[in-house]
């Protein structure tokens, strides 16, 4: 429409030529119409046709409110607003003269009730262009730099993948040689020390033998007081499952037969805010700069092992474990090449053009609405979560759809009468990785929305560099009618 | 904040568990037989224990009194028969005034029929009753057992006590054999101390020759009250006593959230109204047969006071009843088109999003709401200041589209120090006590609370001194306001209320004035809105605006209701029509039901079939729970949303009418939406009618309660002409019944021939955005060719129409004739306004076949004018069907509302 911005303002210009007083309201594109050729106008869909002082003349003739383009007589005419300055706008007929300025040419209410504000919507629009523009061009650095990191990963798993078999096999030999060098070399310092422990057993045998007859007696008599203070335990447990609810109990159950939350009624300090929903939803999703720094933990999701220290090298026998403890962990180094090699490389998991959707491989976003959290782990599974503690699969990964706009898990937990839980997430670009609106529109089958760098497009940042090319066009085209201009 | 776990939050993890299936906890809230006074009265004959002593009866004028001895206990009461002037009978029936019986106050009613009285003759006495007449009423007082037969020009209306269950508990000494439940009673752990100990009453009245009762809202039930003694649920009585009940029941006698004690009865030839003035708990038996319909009324406490209302129509005793109780409060106009709610809307962006959204889908509505989420921890008339920084602003903004806004504030009030609200209330000593005279600590939303002592008129006039701009921070004078919770609502309760022995201003006790918490705390924010509005417009003031749950009798001179937490099902869209007609006929017309439901998430068809009945409820409100999907109108696809445009779009067509009705609510207690045998009280075919209905008197509603319908069974009332509302094509006639198709677009509507209805046909915004438009006549014939109808205009607004700056016509049409002339009306100001609207468009619909057509001849009476516009054929109305050419239609004569004018239609 922007582009066209110019013409229609030249037919709108052009409109007076017969002589005839402009119509208000009338939409350029179909002026053709209203010629007023034969002292007539014909509905333009219906083909009734009305003497042409009846068009704009208060009262609609027309079913398609053709007849009264200027006027809110009827119920689905279109009121044409120049808006010289900004863009035209074809607002419901019904709009016109009700005392609301709606065009910012202020034309669809009485001269006079209306300030033109185009200049300033028109000014204001390129800003946002703008700023569109700026953010758009961030997100495709982002996504360019998700697709050359997928790249580069990828590159690094098919070097690695030339030699991993040879690589893991060797990895795999030396540490069972040195598990047997570590094995021969305990076995003979233990020898050495049994036979200096021979001697000093021998010495505390009998010592031990009468402490133990001592402990065994002392057990039977705590053993028949620690099952007596369980039952006064369980006793306890039971009388306060059965004793009456405080006041505020039972204000708080009542409560929550209308919230379904324990905590909904009773706030208490002075000025908390009861937007606790907004606050969870701070999402816990990666930040790419740190897959420089950890490249290797990003695609396995098995961070977080837990590895003894290193042995101490200052013995013979430490130096061997320590050289067993490095070929361990590169024998885990190979172990997890092969299995990224065979997920990432060989796996039929679809990454999306370039792999642009690879960078969210490990990676789990949440939503959180009120009472509901949604949890996506893209290429693994999404949950629901209500507070901490429930929490339901609503499907396992399924995959892209052939567009990329959804994202499909499937085959989540049993639904009563339905059968297993879906979730259906629709993708669009954004400045950010982020998931929202988590929402059951029918029963047990979830959606949510994403947006992420990874959908946006050239295409659309060039159409958006057009608007702007053009607004700052017309802009400098219509500057000088304005000043002529009555506005 | 973590609490033990114990019982309570185990059952709350049950809840959690099942959602929705556990719905009304019917063992949260008693039964007959678990209340004492109930279960001792219940069906209980008393003998001929109750005898009017034959001495004492005097008769003066307009006021019998006699003494009525309780002769078991040898116990005196004082009986007290007035007839009044407009068109009803007393009766009182108390113990000696010293005891100190609790009575309604008299703020409760209006005034003046206190001195209106009317003549009563003697017409026989003998040792055993005495007959007396007012008017057309014959009044048969029998003395032992005490007895009252009243009769409407020989026809039997209603008896009292002759099945001999009276009773009248009077106040006595504790005795140690009494029995248990008189001085205490415990149920659900809580305990009631009842310190002055038994003092309930059994009305026994008795509906001779009558096959049909209606009225005691509030409850999902039918119209046509059934009998009480069948099976489960209606084994039970029905109940008045205000409560906060969560998932009602669409089918069940269980008492809501607000308690008209009034009934009435009707047959052939005769209306029958029963008004008994008490606000105390109440339960009722309704028992059917031997062509009659008999009810047992049994209340906890206060005194007899019921009122005996009849007419040969319903019309004739709301009318009556209106003289007691009041009318209905003109409303402004922006609070009868769309109001758009949800709990909640949760900041200034959400806001504007909804209210730019009705913008965008062309779709009108008048009013955004704001639910309990908006305040500052549930202090009301404070905000939560990170979700709405700029209160005022934002209320301007949509002001400034000609729009209102509406917040929450209920009567809990947080116990907190640093609240004001809390402070000024607790030093000034403006809350409910508790037994032990403390203030009275209860937990609501906000966790513990106190509650405002709204009995009180002091309290009443400091609470409405809240409301003006400068003491409500961030308020408007576009701001209305909603009270809900005040049943009241105590989470911790018993039955989710207050203690029975909790004590108000003047020392009365809960149990007496229960019932009337409700109406007295919406009455004091309303007359908080009339100060503020005295403030904004000191010549002319505002009408206020604020939507109530709980009520009384009396309740429709403060605003309106709706009918609570109700649920997206069918079920609850079906019961919803009966509900409001119930309300309708128990003088409290301007109600709603919430549509969509409240509870749970309509899908796009329920939705859909929501709007269509819901543009015709008084009160037309959409409301959804806090965790259902957003359901704004245009959120079900662009087909949906078409169908719900229009829908919406037809109410704001229909406001001339509707407003016209208003006014007859207004002046003369009438309904907006009346049962068909209210319009046509001879057909007893229609008497259990409740699910079609009439708007005033000329449109038939026919509502789609049920999924995948393509087809509806239309009763058609007989004696009338009906036309197609949507096509303008008649009915054929004497049509009993028609097997109507209909799609998803629409419901079957239809205009009563005989009828003028005054329309206003292009779709603004708002109400505001309408304020200018001309004025759409459709015109339907009867069988003679005539029709009459009305319109009324004000401002709108403000409290100007009271000094007669209205506008009121009457149309008729008859000979050929469409005349516009001056509405008159006896009681009030003559209407001296005018406007420069007019009316552009005439639509006949009825008019005999013409070769030739017709011409209109035009003859302005005040310019002195005349012109001819021939007529066209053409569709009733561009908005439902463009295309048809049912109508005869006359273009543009452009006649002045204001003027007197005639439109003689001659052949052409």
């Amino acid at each position: 429409m922007r582009g066209s911005v110019a013409l229609l303002l030249l037919a709108g210009l052009a409109l007076g030529v017969h002589g005839q007083a402009p119509i208000r309201g009338l939409n350029p594109d179909l002026a053709a119409h209203y010629s007023g050729a034969g002292g007539t106008f014909t509905c333009i869909s219906g083909g009734k046709t009305i003497p042409f002082k009846q068009v704009n003349d208060d009262y609609c003739d027309c079913a398609d409110g053709s007849d009264e383009p200027g006027t809110p007589a009827c119920h689905n005419g279109r009121f044409y607003c120049r808006n010289l300055g900004h863009e035209p706008k074809l607002l419901a007929a019904a709009f016109v003269d009700d005392g609301v300025c709606d065009c910012c040419d202020g034309s669809d209410e009485a001269k006079g009730n209306c300030t033109n504000t185009c200049l300033q919507a028109s000014a204001a629009h390129r800003e946002s262009l703008k700023n569109d523009i700026a953010q758009y061009e961030q997100a495709l650095a982002t996504k360019a730099d998700f697709i050359s990191r997928a790249r580069a990963f990828k590159h690094e798993l098919q070097t690695k993948a030339a030699t991993i078999d040879q690589d893991y096999a060797a990895a795999q030999a030396e540490v069972e040689r040195l598990k047997g060098e570590v094995s021969r070399l305990e076995a003979e310092e233990s020898a050495q020390r049994a036979a200096e422990e021979a001697q000093r057993a021998a010495d505390q045998a009998a010592q031990e033998q009468a402490a133990a007859a001592a402990a065994e007696h002392q057990e039977l008599n705590t053993g028949s007081d620690g099952h007596a203070e369980r039952e006064l335990q369980e006793e306890g447990q039971q009388a306060s499952e059965e004793r009456e609810e405080t006041p505020e109990e039972r204000g708080r159950r009542i409560a929550s037969q209308w919230t379904n939350d324990p905590e909904a009624a009773g706030v208490a300090g002075s000025q908390e805010h009861v937007n606790e929903g907004e606050e969870q939803e701070q999402e816990h999703h990666g930040d790419y700069s740190h897959q420089d720094q950890h490249d290797h933990e990003e695609y396995n999701g098995e961070s977080g092992e837990y590895h003894e220290p290193r042995p101490d090298v200052s013995t013979p026998l430490g130096e061997v474990r320590a050289r067993l403890y490095d070929a361990e962990g590169t024998l885990r180094e190979a172990e997890r090449d092969k299995q990224r090699i065979a997920t990432y490389l060989y796996g039929n998991l679809d990454f999306g053009p370039e792999d642009v959707f690879l960078g969210l491989a490990d990676q789990c976003f949440t939503s959180s609405q009120t009472r509901w959290t949604y949890e996506a782990c893209i290429f693994k599974q999404a949950v629901q979560r209500e507070g901490y503690s429930n929490s339901v699969t609503v499907g396992r990964w399924a995959g892209f759809s052939s567009d990329y706009k959804t994202m499909l898990f499937t085959g989540g937990d049993e639904c009563w009468n339905v059968g297993p839980r879906s979730f259906t997430v629709a993708m669009s670009c954004g400045y950010d990785n982020q998931l929202s609106d988590g929402e059951e529109p029918a029963t047990c089958a979830y959606s949510a929305k994403f947006t992420s760098p990874a959908l946006c497009n050239d295409e659309e940042l060039i159409g958006l560099r057009n608007k702007l090319a053009a607004l700052e066009a017309f802009e400098r085209e219509v500057a000088e009618k304005i000043a002529k201009d009555e506005l | 904040m973590r609490r033990a776990i114990g019982l309570g939050v185990g059952l709350a993890l049950l809840g959690l568990l099942l959602p929705g299936s556990l719905a009304f906890k019917e063992n949260e809230f008693k039964k007959c037989a678990q209340t004492s006074f109930c279960s001792r009265n219940r069906n209980v004959q008393q003998g001929a224990n109750f005898e009017i002593v034959p001495a004492s009866v005097t008769l003066n004028t307009a006021t019998l009194t006699a003494t009525l001895m309780n002769k078991q206990a040898s116990k005196h009461l004082q009986l007290t028969l007035t007839a009044h002037a407009d068109g009803f009978v007393r009766l009182l029936i108390d113990e000696s005034p010293s005891v100190g019986r609790y009575q309604v106050p008299s703020d409760i009613l209006v005034s003046g029929w206190e001195t209106r009285k009317a003549a009563i003759k003697e017409q026989s006495r003998s040792a055993n009753g005495i007959v007396l007449t007012t008017g057309d009423t014959k009044l048969e007082l029998g003395y032992a057992p005490f007895t009252l037969a009243v009769s409407v020009k020989g026809v039997p209306a209603l008896q009292v006590n002759s099945r001999n269950l009276f009773n009248f508990e009077h106040r006595r000494p504790k005795q140690d054999s009494d029995p248990a439940g008189y001085w205490e009673e415990t149920w659900m752990g809580h305990t009631d101390s009842k310190p002055k100990g038994p003092e309930a009453m059994s009305l026994d009245l008795v509906f001779p020759g009558f096959a049909h009762v209606y009225g005691i809202p509030e409850r999902a039930t039918s119209l046509s009250l059934q009998a009480t003694n069948g099976n489960a649920p209606y084994g039970e009585p029905y109940r008045l006593y205000n409560l906060d009940v969560f998932e009602y029941l669409e089918d069940h006698p269980f008492g809501l959230y607000g308690s008209i004690p009034v009934m009435l009865a009707h047959k052939k030839g005769l209306t029958v109204g029963v008004y008994w003035n008490n606000a105390a708990e109440m339960f009722v038996d309704v028992v059917k047969g031997r062509g009659e319909v008999g009810t047992q009324w049994v209340a906890e406490s206060g005194v007899v006071d019921l009122f005996v209302f009849t007419g040969a129509t319903g019309p004739a005793v709301l009318a009556a009843y209106a003289k007691v109780a009041g009318t209905t409060a003109l409303p402004q106009l922006f609070s009868l088109g769309y109001h758009q709610c949800r709990w909640n809307y949760k900041d200034e962006a959400d806001v504007k999003a909804v209210d730019g959204g009705f913008d965008s889908h062309e779709i009108p509505y008048d009013v955004l709401w704001l639910d309990i989420e908006h305040t500052n921890g549930k202090r009301y008339l404070t905000w939560d200041s990170s979700l709405f920084p700029n209160p005022a602003a934002m209320q301007e903004d949509v002001a400034s589209r000609g729009r209102k806004m509406v917040t929450i504030v209920d009567p809990h009030v947080k116990r907190d120090s640093s609240y004001y609200i809390f402070s000024e209330a607790e030093s000034a000593g403006h809350y409910v006590k508790n037994k032990h005279g403390s203030d009275f600590d209860g937990w609501c939303w906000p966790g513990q609370s106190s509650y405002l002592d709204v009995t009180s008129p002091v309290v009443r006039e400091w609470w409405a001194q809240q409301f003006t701009t400068d003491k409500y921070q961030g308020s408007t004078r576009h701001l209305y306001i909603w009270n809900d919770m005040n049943e009241p609502s105590v989470f911790n309760g018993p039955e989710i209320t207050m203690q029975k022995d909790n004590l108000h201003y003047g020392n009365v006790e809960h149990r007496d004035n229960h019932n009337l918490f409700g109406i007295y705390y919406h009455m004091g924010t309303a007359d908080g809105l009339k100060l503020r509005g005295s403030q904004v417009d000191p010549e002319n003031g505002d009408r206020p605006f604020v939507l109530s749950r709980a009520f009384f009798s009396g309740t429709q001179r403060v605003g309106p209701i709706w009918t609570g937490d109700n649920a997206a099902q069918w079920s609850h869209l079906k019961v919803s029509v009966p509900m409001l007609l119930t309300l309708g006929l128990t003088g409290l017309p301007y109600s709603g039901a919430d549509v969509g439901g409240f509870f749970g998430n309509p899908d796009a068809e329920l939705m859909t079939r929501w709007y269509q009945l819901g543009i015709y409820y008084p009160f037309f409100r959409g409301h959804a729970h806090l965790e259902t999907q957003r359901r704004e109108p245009w959120l079900f696809g662009p087909d949906v949303t078409a169908r719900i445009r229009s829908a919406i779009r037809g109410r704001y067509a229909l406001l001339p009418h509707i407003y016209t009705l208003f006014r007859a609510a207004n002046t003369s207690g009438q309904p907006i939406l009346r049962p068909l045998w209210f319009e046509f009280p001879e057909q007893e075919d229609l008497y259990a009618e409740d699910q079609e209905f009439m708007v005033g008197s000329s449109m038939l509603v026919v509502p789609v309660t049920a999924p995948s319908i393509f087809t509806v069974d239309v009763t058609f009332p007989q004696g009338a002409r009906w036309y197609d509302a949507a096509t303008g094509a008649p009915v054929p006639p004497k049509t009993k019944t028609q097997r109507v198709e209909v799609s998803l677009n629409g419901i079957p509507v239809y205009y009563r021939g005989g009828s003028v209805v005054p329309r206003r046909e292009r779709p603004r915004r708002s109400t505001a955005a309408q304020l200018a438009d001309p004025y759409t006549l459709v015109v339907a014939l009867d069988d003679k060719g005539e029709a009459e109808g009305q319109l009324y205009v004000d401002d709108g607004r403000s409290f100007a129409f009271q000094r007669g700056l209205y506008l009121h016509r009457d149309f008729k049409f008859a000979a050929n004739k469409l005349t516009s002339s001056k509405h008159v009306e006896a009681g009030v100001p003559d209407g001296t306004l005018t406007v420069p609207t007019t009316i552009e468009r005439v639509v006949f619909l009825g008019l005999p076949p013409s070769k030739k057509g017709y011409k209109a001849v035009i003859s302005d009476g005040a310019s002195g004018s005349k012109h001819t516009i021939a007529l066209e054929a053409g569709p009733l109305s561009l908005a439902t069907a463009p295309e048809s050419t049912q109508a005869q239609v006359l273009r543009k004569p452009d006649l002045p509302v204001s003027h007197d004018w005639t439109v003689e239609i001659v052949q052409a």
